[in-house]
């Protein structure tokens, strides 16, 4: 029986919040920088996503004074050609992947024959629960919470933690979600690099395939569809750009759209009917790496954060990542932690050296 | 029992195609982060295969798997395997190619 260990970490200032987060999507999408071997003193190479190869390099650019030379190593390339040659590589001592499971699987299973220890994390289907009581009052937590379920839509391929399943109390979801929807409304859409974009281009052509296939799918199987569910037209330079309107379905959670993570700006909503079964329907899936609860009952929150079996629950918050909180998965979402000291330790040895300064010998035999 | 899944032409090509050059292949169904409901194109026996993974069928010659949970979940009585352009961004190997493969219902 696994034993839950928990770590309280309070928020930090929400704009640095935001910059690290940033930040953090930046080096994960590019080689999970945050879980570098280099911050426990080891030599590291990364190999980034390769619809991602820029930023990494760039990132390299601004350190390169910083670090010693060879500290830091990154490959670009396919990951059928650099992926494998790397992972099982006899020079390697440790690995970290960040991506999906079967290559997790793929990469324990190198790190098995070669007898290295190996953390993955392998990606989530996040649910975000809204209690009746975040409406009891007309005031900036609501306005909160509000914002916490459209955080969804900040995911262009790769938000791992995207908050995609919107679990809403019954009895509030039709007030408080047309105050979601109004929001949703309202984020622009625009090129990558202006300032005022709130919402840019999904990473490459396939994945905006796979966004419109969900759709679709979502559509067949019976989904409401709320708000968007097409491929955003801007026009100018941006006409044919890779941008997706950010999508709301209402369902439930046995549909695909619930249950397989479509890495995009698409959130699959749902209601419950008192806490046993937010509870019920938050953890009916193969994940558990992210997960969002907001009430103003501290006493709830607290339960809910100890039975939600994921490695991060947000509190009356979401999507914060400052670097001293541990994150990473249950079930299929992977094994071990990021950030935290408990990182550090995936990249150390713990040796004992056990030293006598008596001369004398035990007396035996 | 029936095989649950089939492919294109296209597809059908792709495979010939890749089994001419790495030699013998495997499919697997992936889930999760990133390219995660692709499936991964493998040497046959690249991936260990376990007692908690379903054998969907064989396509020219190549079995395709998933795991079993991940099966039940997904609730697709059948699959259909296509391939698009653009490269597979994982380990699979027709990413060489600059196509990837996808699974449709």
């Amino acid at each position: 029986m696994a034993r839950n260990r928990s770590i309280m970490v309070s928020t930090v200032d929400r704009r640095i919040a935001l910059m690290r987060h940033h930040r953090c999507i930046a080096a994960r999408r590019d080689g999970s920088l945050r879980n570098c071997a280099a911050h426990a003193g080891n030599c590291t190479v990364l190999k980034p996503a390769s619809p991602t190869p820029w930023s990494i390099l760039r990132f390299a650019e601004l350190i390169q004074d910083v670090l010693p030379a060879g500290v830091i190593n990154i490959v670009n390339g396919p990951g059928a050609e650099i992926g494998r040659a790397l992972a099982t590589n006899k020079r390697i001592a440790k690995i970290s992947f960040t991506g999906e499971t079967a290559t997790g699987r793929l990469i324990m299973q190198y790190a098995a024959q070669n007898i290295i220890p190996s953390t993955t994390e392998l990606g989530g289907k996040s649910p975000n629960i809204f209690f009746a009581d975040v409406m009891a009052h007309d005031d900036s937590f609501l306005d909160k919470a509000v914002e916490g379920l459209v955080l969804y839509a900040f995911n262009k391929g790769e938000v791992c933690t995207c908050p995609s399943r919107a679990l809403i109390h019954e009895s509030i979801y039709d007030e408080f979600m047309e105050r979601c929807l109004q929001r949703i409304g309202e984020i622009r859409q625009g090129h990558p690099l202006d300032p005022s974009t709130m919402l840019g281009a999904q990473v490459s052509t396939s994945q905006m395939e796979k966004i419109q296939s969900y759709c679709q799918i979502g559509m067949e199987e019976g989904a409401e569809l709320l708000i968007g569910g097409h491929r955003s037209e801007l026009g100018g330079e941006l006409n044919g750009g890779n941008y997706f309107q950010p999508t709301v379905f209402k369902g439930h959670n046995k549909m695909r759209i619930f249950q397989e993570e479509i890495f995009g700006p698409v959130l699959a909503v749902t209601t419950f009917a008192d806490d046993a079964e937010a509870l019920e329907i938050a953890n009916d899936t193969l994940y558990g790496l992210g997960a969002g609860v907001w009430t103003r009952d501290a006493t709830r929150a607290y339960r809910m954060g100890r039975a939600i079996k994921a490695g991060r629950v947000w509190t009356n918050c979401y999507h914060q990542y400052p670097a001293h909180a541990a994150f990473g998965g249950y079930k299929a979402s992977g094994v071990g932690r990021e950030n935290h000291q408990m990182m550090l330790e995936h990249y150390s040895q713990t040796k004992c050296l056990l030293v006598s300064y008596d001369p004398e010998p035990l007396g035996f035999f | 029992m029936a095989d649950r899944i089939v492919a294109t032409d296209a597809a059908l090509e792709a495979i010939e195609r890749l089994t001419a050059k790495h030699g013998r292949l495997m499919l697997f169904q992936s889930g999760g982060c990133c390219d995660g409901s692709s499936p991964l194109c493998l040497p046959d026996g690249e991936l260990l295969i376990g007692p908690n993974d379903t054998l969907l069928g064989e396509l020219g010659g190549m079995p395709v798997y998933i795991d079993a949970e991940q099966d039940e979940r997904w609730n697709r009585p059948r699959f259909v395997l296509d391939v698009a352009p653009g490269p597979a961004s994982g380990f699979s190997l027709e990413g060489l190619d600059g196509i990837h493969f996808l699974t449709r219902s």
